[in-house]
């Protein structure tokens, strides 16, 4: 199988992050935070170094700011409600996933919160004054994607941070799609909460997540239970990272987490990214050449910043079509709407969706030039 | 040089502290708090072999949050 499939879920892990989540079987067993015995300590000892390297990764202000979740979405859904107040108001992107959009909806029927949609345009300026334009007294947050899952188009991140600053507004960012592949620096770049899968671009194993608080940020549960901490006051801790963690956590995804970042720190982020770019430029310069096949994103456009994704779509053709007989050549894509409807509407391709790949570190080009014959068989 | 036992409610803040700690020069032990008082509940234990002001400064600065800590 050749597995284009990546933004979904990174697949194959490297062998070491497979390895790592064994240990917890083996050797890292029991509970975190909760007893006494040598087996337990231990296990908390590696759940702090993972919290430690992700900090150092995100330049977030500290370990305990780094809380572990179960996916992205999770991550999502406790930033966006834990922020939410009666009466206040969301500014999220014309690009963003359901992770996003679902919480924002549920809470606007329910009369708690309002949102507005701001355009994402190809000149950041005109990005940065649609959101800006979008403000209004009762705003609380900006929530903008690190790149869209569907297209790839990144925006621009830093300009929007400051923007959302000079309001004293949050600023959150899912970074599904550009955690591991770009650079992303809640320092630099002024996030205050970052949300991202652990599975994806860190090469972490399914079931895990993060929400990383930069400094000071107050949130408001939306989960409470057991912690570990302080048992015997019906309280949830207000310490991190405990406040945002009851319940048991995904030990062995966080030790092939903790492997995954090992993996990027190795390899390097930058390289990663230019590979995976070349591969998706590589594909949009081959299908191009195909009167049949529909491209949406011009990924040698240097004005836009794109995440190593591409969407194309075959004339005539639903996009499931065109994923199934691909996947009769052992080709794995995904097709669809993938779960962002706002993107599909902005880029007019509700009808069919369209065939998203995504590369990874792991993807060949000799796997690219045989999805590219593939590609144009079908087109015939 | 001290022996001290600083008292956690969250173990993270406990390896946060021994690793601070061990960067000082100490010997750091974390372990399941043996003998919780109501007040302060469940919790983790830092023995560390150190200089107690040097320590505390280090805590404060790298923002670890003890609940309280004992000189033995």
């Amino acid at each position: 199988m050749i597995y284009l499939d990546n933004s979904a879920t990174t697949f194959p892990k490297p062998r070491s992050v497979m390895k790592s989540a064994e240990q917890a079987y083996f050797k890292y067993g029991a509970n975190s935070g909760r007893s006494a015995y040598d087996m337990a300590v231990a296990t908390s000892e590696q759940l702090y170094k993972c919290r430690k390297k992700l900090a150092s990764f995100f330049s977030a202000p500290s370990a305990e700011n780094v809380i572990f979740t179960y996916n992205c979405t999770a991550s999502l859904n406790m930033a966006i409600k834990g922020i939410a107040r009666k009466g206040g108001h969301f500014i999220i992107s014309d690009l963003e996933h359901n992770a996003v959009l679902r919480p924002l909806e549920k809470l606007k029927k329910d009369g708690f919160c309002d949102y507005s949609i701001a355009k994402v345009e190809s000149e950041d300026k005109l990005t940065v004054q649609n959101f800006r334009n979008s403000i209004r007294k009762n705003t609380v947050a900006i929530i903008c994607t690190g790149a869209s899952n569907v297209f790839g188009i990144a925006p621009p991140i830093k300009e929007l941070s400051v923007l959302a600053h000079k309001y004293n507004l949050l600023f959150i960012v899912d970074c599904a799609q550009t955690a591991g592949v770009m650079t992303v620096d809640m320092k630099n770049d002024g996030i205050d909460i970052l949300c991202c899968a652990g599975h994806k671009g860190l090469y972490g194993p399914s079931g895990t997540g993060l929400m990383v608080l930069g400094d000071d940020v107050k949130l408001n549960t939306i989960i409470e239970g057991g912690t570990g901490s302080n048992s015997a006051s019906g309280n949830q801790p207000d310490t991190l990272p405990d406040k945002f963690e009851s319940g048991t956590p995904n030990i062995s995804g966080i030790l092939g987490l903790s492997a995954g970042i090992d993996f990027l720190n190795k390899v390097g982020t930058e390289n990663i990214y230019e590979h995976e770019l070349s591969i998706v430029r590589y594909i949009q310069n081959k299908l191009c050449e195909n009167p049949s096949i529909v491209l949406y994103t011009d990924l040698n456009n240097s004005k836009i910043k794109f995440s190593p994704i591409i969407s194309f779509n075959i004339s005539g053709k639903h996009s499931e079509e065109t994923a199934y007989l691909l996947s009769e050549n052992g080709i794995a894509v995904r097709a669809g709407m993938h779960c962002a409807p706002l993107a599909h509407r902005k880029m007019h391709t509700e009808d069919t969706g369209t065939v998203r790949v995504s590369p990874s570190y792991f993807t060949r080009k000799s796997e690219i030039d045989f999805f590219i014959n593939s590609v144009n068989k079908i087109a015939k | 040089m001290n022996k001290i036992i600083f008292k956690f409610s969250s173990v993270t803040y406990a390896l946060k502290g021994k690793e601070i700690a061990e960067g000082l020069g100490g010997k750091a032990v974390v372990r399941k708090n043996p003998h919780p008082s109501k007040k302060e509940g469940c919790g983790y234990s830092l023995t560390v072999n150190g200089n107690i002001d040097r320590i505390i400064t280090a805590f404060d600065l790298h923002r670890v949050k003890y609940l309280s800590y004992e000189l033995m």
